[in-house]
């Protein structure tokens, strides 16, 4: 089994670093109005950039970055079609991305797209190793009151490519959310499996000191709603995808060796930050897909997401992942 | 242990459906769902649809067979006389049979596959569960194995393949999502047409094995609102097409059923013949006086105290559950009324001050009030005061009041009987509205208290029930006020009750987050709320304890309809039955009441008796909001509030002209 932690991440203080130590041929960014993901899209040096731009950001044509490549998703097409369609752009334009050094942005990354974009690079582009970056805030721009998703339809949906929970049997079913601030998302995903036990992992250390205690405050929130989101709860650094797989993983041990009996069904929700996101994909990918475990990644609907959300770079973390079992 | 914490049975096992299980038998629900014909079992939210169904599954009929010593093939083929297959319809298993590139047309073959599949599976678990002998497990699996081409010698084999089967499917989809072509997928080649398993494999049991003859297999399909229209069309078709001993039970939502089309040339389930419809929470309603209803959720409550509580005794009528929930006096006699109005610290009473202010004008305004005080019964004095608003004072206003009072102390010398009194039958409407102005006017907010009208604001949704008991209990703790206690019971106290019904009512009202459109929702239900309160908390309401509107929806716009709609179908609205109501003939005004587990979010009694009648635009102001419309309503709001206060006349006995 995989030890998350031998892969390498490395943390930039300053842009002009990122900039000396970035060369890649492919670097695939998602536009908004952030200043993380603006001034890292301008640091970082590759061949060709690209801004994918997500219609949940609720952009106008006039909106969109000037004189800069840009990959507009459309709203009816689905993770899986959207990406599909951008490679498929991409090699129309003569950028042929086998092969190639791959570093993706996940800081403004829808998760949906952020996830199925790395199983493609992997599964389906073949690459065992490319890097993605994250960039931290220096503070939310709401504190604890800050928004991220928008309009949630009520629907939770499982993330095309990483639906593969199957079994009839669902007296052990576990649901672990990696809980953030979108409070509403996380009570939405535990109605969903109101059956299933219910794990959080939240993120500490935290980005920063005070949003621990601004992140348990969210989480609150949620049995003010009437959701029963957790049975217990596990931490795993907000800014580490790595320490966040092993998390996971730990937790599916702990869960089976107790229970005395495999999971039947697992349900992995990332409503966290996009580091923790990483984590939840790089452990579906390696341990469920690899090792056949019935796991799906649901994430609730949302129709709209806060274009800009924080204020500043704090700094930059880059992660190189690696499927070594893939 | 609070005893009411679980309100879901999606969350209980099957051991604690068993144990929690209270007989609907006075509601002739058991006839409807053992039988042959199929049905379309729907409800509000929380309405009791899962326990009902899973009370017929299987895994509750063999539990039922353990604890009666019987052996379960017995019980379930020589008692039960039907085996039943329970599945959950789960959004997120049919939702991978969509999108991905590919069309939907696409996918419901492969979605038919995976139902056929699923249900088989479920059925196979079952019978491994079952059958007692090891010939006939394996001829079965046999037999079975056939459909599916797989050498099996056992039930238990043929599950495990038919597992294998599934994940195999599951997996190709998941990959189509790369772009592989499923339809080159060997795990994705589809083995089984439509009814070879759900049909078939009851067709096996009974050529079998000479027992299971007659013995009809009745799946429970439960929550298919989570289905699409696509994949209703596909089950309204399996319903249409089903072999005799077969039925189909089909839990939904009220807003459930997106199609009654089927496959079948593009026809529909006929209702009657193919399918009988079984609204849950309109039949517990349907109970004038609620006495079954009362009984059902007081044996509701008794089993879950048995369960959680220990050594607490119980009477045959209720009463000491009953007991357990203070009631508040509103009678005209009412004590904690008159308690409030003297606790108050201000010298001169709230309401009658208001009623000064109101009449200043008036010549001997003192001289009036002081007719009209009625200390001892401060609900009388309110019902004076209110009187004398319907008064024509245009007159000798003084000489009302004097009046009013001389009929107000033949109704106190009457001990509250005459009837020919104007206070007895001002009292016999409006007395709702009195005693609610009145605590109002002292931010007394104990309205809401006493088991009888919990049972009432449940609305035929004994979750609703449930949860209110639940918060009740969550806020006695909280206020050290618990009365479950093993040295005896004491009473939850009109504080707690009221604080829990308020949070239990915010519950419901949030508990709408699988509706997209609930922003507007809300926004609508909240300008309905501030009206109704408009008028019940006026000097001269419209419509006495109003809860219940009727609307014209011929006239309204297509918008505001849709959110009638969508108020009933989230049932915050209930639709009476509009040929019983005699003011309006009309067949087009469809009159409806506000769910009372919300009228704690306006203050609005829970008594119905006044239905105000909106008029077009008052309707289309309320539901449409795509009229940008807030300028109006708040105008519309203004224009209640003006006509429903009392303004004196301008008259020679005013201050004015005496100067």
């Amino acid at each position: 089994m995989m030890d998350y932690n031998i892969l390498y991440k490395h943390r930039f203080e300053e842009l002009d670093d990122l900039s000396a130590q970035s060369n890649y041929d492919v670097f695939i960014s998602a536009y908004n109005t952030s200043d993380r993901v603006r001034e890292a899209y301008q640091a970082v040096s590759a061949k060709k950039k690209l801004w994918l731009i997500h219609p949940e950001y609720g952009f106008d044509d006039e909106d969109l970055p000037k004189n800069q490549e840009c990959f507009v998703f459309e709203v009816a097409d689905t993770e899986s079609v959207s990406v599909r369609k951008f490679f498929e752009h991409c090699n129309s334009e003569g950028c042929d991305i086998t092969g190639s050094k791959v570093c993706i942005d996940s800081t403004g990354m829808m998760r949906p797209i952020l996830m199925f974009l790395i199983l493609y690079l992997n599964k389906k582009v073949g690459l065992s190793s490319f890097d993605v970056i994250y960039s931290e805030p220096q503070k939310y721009i709401k504190n604890e009151d800050t928004t991220f998703s928008k309009n949630t339809t009520g629907k939770v949906k499982g993330v095309e490519g990483f639906e593969l929970a199957s079994q009839r049997d669902q007296s052990n079913d576990l649901l672990i959310i990696g809980s953030g601030f979108d409070d509403v998302l996380i009570a939405e995903v535990a109605e969903a499996k109101k059956s299933a036990q219910k794990i959080q992992v939240i993120g500490f250390p935290s980005l920063q000191a005070d949003m621990y205690q601004q992140n348990l405050y969210r989480v609150s929130k949620v049995s003010e709603m009437g959701a029963e989101s957790s049975h217990r709860v596990y931490f795993a650094p907000a800014n580490d995808p790595f320490e966040t797989a092993n998390t996971l993983k730990k937790i599916v041990d702990d869960k089976e060796k107790k229970s005395g009996r495999p999971i039947t069904n697992l349900y992995l929700s990332p409503l966290s930050t996009k580091a923790q996101t990483i984590g939840f994909a790089l452990f579906y990918i390696v341990d469920c897909i690899n090792h056949e475990r019935d796991a799906t990644v649901i994430i609730p609907e949302s129709m709209g997401y806060s274009d800009k959300t924080s204020v500043g770079i704090d700094h930059i973390w880059r992660y190189q992942l690696e499927f070594l079992d893939a | 242990m609070n005893p009411f914490n679980l309100t879901k049975s999606a969350d209980m096992t099957d051991d604690l459906i068993h144990q929690l299980w209270v007989s609907v038998d006075k509601f002739d629900l058991d006839s409807k769902l053992k039988s042959l014909n199929s049905v379309f079992l729907l409800g509000g939210k929380g309405s009791g649809k899962t326990h009902l169904l899973r009370h017929y599954s299987y895994q509750l009929q063999k539990i039922r067979c353990e604890k009666n010593g019987s052996p379960k093939l017995q019980g379930v083929l020589e008692q039960d006389r039907y085996i039943g297959i329970y599945y959950r319809c789960k959004g997120l298993q049919a939702d991978r049979f969509s999108g991905k590139g590919y069309s939907d047309e696409f996918w419901s073959e492969y979605f038919a596959y995976a139902f056929e599949l699923t249900l088989g599976h479920e059925l196979v678990y079952l019978l491994h569960d079952l059958v007692d002998c090891a010939d006939l497990d394996q001829k079965l699996s046999q037999k079975i194995g056939e459909i599916l081409n797989v050498n099996v010698s056992s039930l238990h084999e043929l599950e495990n393949k038919l597992a294998g089967i599934r994940r195999g499917l599951y997996v190709a989809v998941s990959n189509a999502a790369l772009g592989n072509d499923l339809s080159k997928d060997p795990d994705a080649k589809i083995l089984v047409s439509r009814g070879d398993l759900i049909f078939g494999i009851p067709k096996i049991v009974a050529s079998s094995d000479e027992r299971f003859k007659g013995i009809p297999f009745v799946y429970l399909i439960d929550e298919i609102e989570n289905f699409n229209l696509e994949h209703q069309i596909y089950v309204n078709t399996l319903i249409r097409e089903k072999e005799p001993e077969i039925a189909f039970k089909v839990g939904a939502r009220r807003y459930g059923i997106k199609s009654l089309l089927t496959l079948s040339g593009g026809e529909q389930l006929i209702e009657g013949s193919e399918k009988d419809t079984l609204i849950l929470d309109d039949k517990y309603r349907e109970d004038k006086n609620l006495n079954n209803y009362s009984d059902f959720l007081l044996r509701l409550m008794e089993s879950r105290i048995n369960q959680y509580v220990e050594n607490f005794m119980f009477s045959d009528n209720g009463q000491d559950l009953r007991s357990l929930y203070a009631n508040s006096d509103i009678s005209w006699k009412s004590e904690y009324v008159k308690d409030v109005v003297d606790r108050s610290l201000k010298k001169d009473r709230p309401h009658l001050k208001e009623f000064q202010r109101k009449i200043s004008k008036l010549a001997k305004s003192e001289e009036i009030v002081e007719l009209l005080r009625c200390e001892q019964y401060p609900v009388l004095e309110k019902v004076n005061i209110f009187n004398f608003y319907r008064s024509d004072i245009s007159g000798d206003p003084v000489a009302i009041a004097a009046s009013i009072k001389e009929d107000c102390n033949k109704f106190i010398m009457s001990d509250g009987k005459n009837k020919n009194s104007e206070t007895y039958r001002r009292l016999d409407h409006y007395k709702n509205n009195m005693v609610f102005q009145l605590k109002a006017s002292y931010q007394d907010k104990t309205f809401y208290c006493g088991l009888d009208n919990i049972i009432k604001m449940s609305e035929g949704m004994p979750r609703n029930f449930l949860q209110i008991l639940k918060m009740i209990y969550d806020w006695g703790y909280q206020l050290e006020k618990n009365v479950f206690c093993d040295n005896g019971v004491k009473k939850f106290d009109l504080e707690v009750q009221s604080k829990a019904i308020k949070s239990a009512s915010e519950w419901f009202y949030d508990d709408v987050r699988e509706c997209e459109d609930r922003a507007k929702l809300k926004a609508s239900m909240g300008r309905l709320g501030q009206l109704l309160r408009v008028n019940n908390y006026s000097d001269l309401p419209k419509e006495c304890s109003c809860i219940s509107f009727a609307v014209d929806i011929k006239k309204i716009t297509p918008e505001a309809k849709k959110m009638l709609k969508m108020a009933e179908d989230y049932s915050f609205i209930i639709r009476s039955d509009s040929s019983k109501d005699k003011n309006h003939k009309s067949s087009t005004l469809n009159k409806y009441q506000i769910n009372r587990m919300l009228c704690p979010l306006w203050d609005l009694p829970i008594s119905s008796r006044g239905t105000k009648q909106l008029t077009n635009t008052e309707a289309n102001l309320i539901w449409d909001a795509s009229q940008d419309s807030l300028v109006e309503f708040e105008e519309l709001r203004n224009k209640w509030e003006k006509e429903m206060s009392f303004s004196p006349p301008e008259s020679k006995f005013n201050q004015q002209s005496l100067l």
